[in-house]
């Protein structure tokens, strides 16, 4: 068996978990228990799940908005990001940054940045420090096919290439800026630009687990060998809006019906592993009930919990002042 | 019995916080699954359908197409059975009781007073009078070192503070001003501010640009102010002959009228003269401002049998042949005599150190026309009766003309003001500091007086000796007034 | 030109410039504590070309022979590219480094203002206190050298406006050394503010190394009769003006709170509570400049005192002109601060 049952159980049990987060973030958001504006990853667990599986708390991820997905599969703790993103008090932020700005200094999680192209420059930021301090360590930017546009993004890869960083850029291409589509926004193609700048660039299936764990597990030592920055083009679909609420009539007709049926990573997975006889549905159900049982209760808790305290709205400003 | 579930109006984005039901696709009595689309709702942004979470027969439609609910609102129930009437109303019930979504999702930030995470400013309080700090403040080691604010360090230098004795709690731990007014507090003392100067400050800057009427360029030209210390009130924002001259008012550039010289107007028919004070009416409305706000005046009157006193002076008059000696120049001896007896009298006070002297110098107020003036004779106690008298008059001329010198100015330990020559009975004066007395006199008068338990007429002067509270009693002053009318009544007293 | 008499250094220190002062201070803070790391455009200077290896040293000298003595490792040459330099300098703050990145011209701020204010301003609030972003942004400032519009701005408002954010903008070169070695220390982003005007102006300056805290104004001169505050170039315009005021009897504090976030606003209300007048000198634009926000400080918080309405003496609303004697027009001259404080003094 090419692959640990170890790997495959954290696989599925992560990407289910993000699944089910989302979708209970949904719920909740609708039932009006999260303030602000929520972007849903579910559709495009396998890329972030194959990405970070490779990492460590020492590696460093920057996301963007649509940020749970990536801090999961980081290892964050789910109940404190539940916490933050209802906004009370204990949350991952204690409460100040919202599902936007959700980050986890100490997983190596550098945050969601609610700018979009906001997250390349500032991990070039976390590859410098790698490569200067002498660290084995690789930095990881998510960028989507809308951020491929903007002109940060251009001279983070631009420098990155410069500078020979370990920046390893992982664009998940769901094909939607929003409500504009790539085939309309992006001229040209994005593993194309990325190449452009003299970096190497694979295109890969994001809905398949595997394929983005290999490429992911090639450009990753390519970067901790210290051989620059490295890319990947992941082609996903989300299925929610690019918020919450968002009625999607940029859809077309059936569209999100054939994509549930068709490009569903988790249903992929699970029909490759069963038939290679690595895992039976009985497993994949318990880690289906495992993840549901433990969203639960970090739900209940977030519900529960009170809100942040008057006073942290002063704190936290600077380190001394 | 059946499990009833609801369909709710949901919350789709940040903003919306109801909808209208605008088309429902489904009817009492149909089967469902989680997904299905329920009804339409339209909000100000968007119209959408809401789907169902779960599967069921819809049991009851909670509302009409048009009907608006707030988020949270149900829209129909769901059963996976049958269900009552009584049993939907039931779960409906039981489901209101229960909290609602939280109304508050999005909650307004705490409003808060003080944002500033600086230091917060302190607020300013007018400086009060000085009094003097204990030198509990002042003694300590050498204070350079100890951090504090520019301005505080300046002000505990003016104050006499040694800093090692303040606590800190500026910024960074340094003494600020704020900080020796609560060290300060600490002693019952208060701190004392440097006073802010007024300024007449001509300016040199080249004026040729400036926009001014012709004629208050040549009057400004004339009058030598510079157009720059002018304010702007003519027509288009130009300086006006007006403006030249309130400037060269405030500089003194002007020679007439000058602000003291009366102005007339006629209103209405009746003549006002109205002037600005100048000169020694400016001074003395100073000073008996000051000492009226400053001095706590009390008065000891005494009525004086001056028949005695009245034939001493016919005696000396009768002998002396240069000088012809007054009531007054007899009152001026008995006073010296008196303050003799009653050192605590003789005395000056500038607020805070008391002066007592031996030497007795009088300031007797002469009417002069400016104003009354206050001129000292000095040394009174050895000064001979013509002497006295001799001395008063040119003191007195002198005062009217302006040739006072300094010492006869400012050294008067006692001051008499006497109004006899009016006829009047009696009057309080005030004290010119910083004598701690005056005393005021009025005139001889034929009044009923009893003598050897007889009823006869009598010459009678009335005393009032006004006194600073501060430094000299009741009793200090009873006691000089009993001794001065002892002496005038017997004036052969002054001889011991 | 020297600043005799404007701060703490005494006469046995030598005399250098504020571009010597703060050349020194990196050199000696990169000695010191090797995850200082210097990023910008010519830093170093001739990267990719075949001349020399420190081509430039910074386009005003500020950062010579940090290259050949640490290496390109540590003195990073970058393409212009400023949200990529900065952004850079706020993802390695926050992950162990303390990177000094140079803006060349505090103008170009609108290229990259999405990664000084949404990104390392926000930073540690945003996520509760766990970031941690020790970086310093030097930009050189202002107009006086006819640059132009878009190289001579003064955005010392715009910056002091952002929480989160630390703007130091030193008068001087004992100064500029002292709070430059305090912002690389600092754990917070600092923007670091020098005006073209001062880079070669000199005053005593100690060779050892030491620090000025940020948050505590220094008091050029001293007197009770008018507070002036001034700040950046203006500072040197202020004593000039303070110093002919004193010799005809008229004595000013003159105030520079060398940082404007944090701001000493104890130590200039402290000032005018004595004096009972201000003016203060700022080289921005009126609207929202940095005058506007102090005369507002102590108009709330010293009424009482005020026995003048305050003065500004502000560029004009405006950007910068090019021609020499509109530019001169522009800032605010000797001759302006002397008449505002006659103002105030005579109020008319």
């Amino acid at each position: 068996m090419k692959y640990s049952k170890q790997l495959l159980v954290e696989a599925y049990k992560t990407m289910t978990t993000i699944r089910q987060f989302e979708e209970r973030m949904i719920k909740e958001f609708m039932a009006g228990n999260i303030p602000g504006f929520v972007h849903t990853y579910d559709g495009q667990e396998a890329v972030g799940v194959g990405v970070c599986m490779h990492l460590s708390d020492e590696d460093i991820i920057g996301s963007t908005h649509r940020g749970h997905g990536h801090c999961i599969a980081k290892g964050c703790d789910i109940e404190l990001m539940i916490l933050e993103i209802m906004g009370k008090s204990g949350g991952l932020c204690k409460g100040k940054g919202g599902s936007m700005h959700i980050a986890d200094m100490d997983k190596g999680m550098l945050g969601a940045n609610a700018i979009v192209g906001g997250g390349p420059p500032l991990v070039n930021g976390a590859a410098l420090s790698m490569k200067t301090l002498g660290k084995p360590d690789v930095a990881v930017s998510f960028s989507g096919d809308g951020s491929s546009n903007q002109g940060t993004v251009m001279e983070a890869l631009n420098l990155a290439g410069v500078l020979d960083l370990p920046h390893f850029f992982v664009f998940e291409n769901n094909h939607l800026a929003e409500g504009t589509g790539d085939e309309y926004a992006v001229s040209g193609g994005i593993a194309e630009r990325v190449r452009a700048f003299d970096i190497p660039c694979d295109k890969v299936d994001g809905t398949d687990f595997f394929a983005v764990y290999e490429a992911s597990k090639k450009a990753i030592k390519h970067c901790r060998s210290g051989k620059g920055p490295y890319g990947i083009e992941a082609d996903v679909i989300r299925y929610d809006g690019h918020f919450i609420g968002d009625p999607q009539a940029y859809r077309g007709e059936g569209e999100l019906e054939y994509l549930r049926e068709h490009k569903d990573c988790l249903k992929i997975f699970r029909a490759r592993v069963t038939s290679e006889g690595w895992m039976s549905d009985t497993e994949l159900d318990e880690l289906d009930q495992h993840a549901a049982d433990a969203i639960e209760k970090g739900v209940q808790r977030g519900l529960a919990a009170p809100q942040p305290s008057a006073d942290e709205l002063y704190s936290d400003v600077y380190s001394s002042y | 019995m059946a499990n009833l579930t609801c369909v709710v109006m949901p919350k789709w984005g940040m903003e919306m916080t109801e909808g209208e039901l605008a088309e429902w696709h489904v009817a009492v009595g149909e089967a469902v699954n989680a997904g299905s689309d329920i009804v339409d709702v339209e909000t100000a942004k968007i119209v959408n359908t809401v789907t169902s979470n779960d599967a069921g027969t819809v049991a009851r439609l909670c509302a009409a197409v048009g009907d608006i609910l707030p988020v949270g609102g149900v829209l129909a129930v769901l059963a996976d059975g049958d269900a009552s009437e009584d049993e939907i109303d039931a779960f409906l019930a039981g489901r209101a009781g229960s909290a609602a979504p939280d109304a508050a999702v999005d909650p307004q930030p705490v409003a808060n007073t003080e944002p500033s995470t600086e230091t917060s400013p302190p607020s300013v309080t007018p400086p009060a009078p000085p009094q003097s700090l204990t030198t509990s403040l002042s003694e300590g080691p050498d204070d350079s070192q100890v951090a504090a604010s520019p301005v505080a360090r300046r002000v505990a230098a003016v104050n006499g503070i040694n800093l090692s004795n303040v606590v800190g709690t500026g910024r960074h731990g340094r003494v600020s001003l704020e900080d020796l007014r609560q060290a300060a507090a600490g002693v019952g003392a208060v701190i004392e501010m440097p006073t802010p100067r007024e300024f007449a400050l001509a300016s040199s800057q080249d004026d040729s640009g400036l926009k001014v009427t012709p004629v208050a360029r040549r009057l400004a030209a004339s009058l030598g102010v510079n157009l720059n210390d002018c304010r702007q009130t003519g027509r288009h924002g130009r300086i006006s002959k007006a403006d030249v001259e309130v400037a060269a008012t405030r500089l003194n550039l002007l020679s007439a009228p000058s602000p003291g010289s009366p102005v007339s107007r006629t209103k209405g028919g009746a003549q006002v003269t109205s002037q600005g004070l100048t000169g020694a009416r400016r001074a003395i409305a100073g000073a008996v401002s000051k000492a009226k706000q400053e001095v706590p005046h009390f008065r000891v009157n005494v009525d004086v049998d001056m028949s005695a006193a009245m034939s001493l002076r016919k005696q000396l008059n009768n002998r002396l042949t240069d000088a012809k000696v007054s009531l007054n120049d007899i009152l001026l001896k008995a006073c010296a005599a008196a303050l003799a007896d009653n050192p605590r009298i003789n005395a000056r006070f500038d607020g805070e150190t008391l002066e007592h002297h031996t030497q007795v110098n009088i300031a007797s107020a002469v009417a002069t026309d400016n104003g009354v003036l206050m001129p000292v004779l000095q040394n009174v106690g050895s000064m001979g009766w013509a002497d006295v008298s001799i001395a008063m008059r040119d003191l007195a001329a002198r005062a009217k003309t302006g040739q006072l010198s300094a010492d006869e100015m400012t050294t008067a330990t006692f001051s008499v003001s006497n109004l006899g020559m009016f006829g009047i009975d009696s009057f309080d004066a005030i004290i010119n500091q910083p004598a701690v007395t005056i005393l005021a006199v009025g005139a001889a008068q034929e009044r009923p007086v009893v003598r050897d338990g007889q009823l006869v007429i009598g010459s009678v002067m009335s005393l009032s000796l006004a006194s600073d509270h501060r430094v000299v009693d009741g009793a200090d002053a009873a006691r000089f007034m009993a001794d001065l009318r002892a002496l005038l009544e017997e004036p052969a007293l002054m001889l011991m | 030109m020297s600043n005799a008499g404007i701060s703490a250094g005494n006469q046995n220190h030598p005399i250098k410039t504020v571009r010597e002062a703060i050349n020194e201070a990196l050199h000696q803070e990169m000695e010191r504590d090797p995850t200082v790391i210097i990023l910008g455009e010519e830093v170093a200077g001739g990267a990719g070309c075949k001349g020399s290896d420190e081509a430039y040293g910074g386009v005003f000298g500020l950062t010579k022979g940090l290259g050949p003595r640490f290496g390109r490792g540590r003195v990073i040459d970058t393409p212009i590219t400023e949200s990529a330099i900065i952004g850079a300098a706020a993802g390695a703050a926050n992950t162990g480094l303390r990177p000094v990145a140079e803006l060349m011209f505090v103008d170009f701020i609108g290229v990259c203002f999405d990664q000084i204010f949404n990104q390392a301003a926000k930073f540690r609030y945003m996520f509760g206190g766990k970031a941690t972003t020790p970086m310093v942004i030097r930009a050189t400032a202002g107009a006086g050298l006819r640059a132009a519009a878009q190289h001579s701005s003064m955005l010392h408002p715009v910056l002091t406006h952002m929480p989160g954010l630390k703007v130091v903008m030193p008068s001087n070169a004992y100064d500029a050394k002292g709070l430059m070695i305090q912002a690389i220390r600092d754990n917070d982003p600092v923007c670091f503010l020098e005006h073209k005007l001062l880079y070669e102006t000199s005053c005593p300056v100690p060779d050892e190394i030491y620090t000025i805290p940020f948050g505590e104004a220094a008091f050029c001169r001293e007197g009770s009769d008018c507070t002036i505050v001034a700040m950046g170039a203006m500072v040197p315009r202020a004593i000039l003006v303070a110093d002919k005021l004193a010799a005809e009897g008229i004595h000013c504090d003159v105030i520079d709170p060398r940082t404007t976030s944090p701001l000493d606003s104890e130590a200039i209300l402290e000032s005018v509570e004595v004096s009972g007048r201000l003016v203060v000198v700022d080289e921005a634009n009126p609207r929202c400049s940095v005058a506007a926000d102090i005369s507002s400080i102590v108009a709330e918080h010293a009424f009482s005192a005020l026995r003048a309405p305050i003065k500004c003496v502000t560029a004009p609303h405006t950007p910068v002109p090019f021609a020499p004697n509109l530019e001169d027009a522009y800032m605010p001259s000797e001759a302006r601060i002397e008449q505002a404080v006659r103002d105030v003094l005579g109020a008319r």
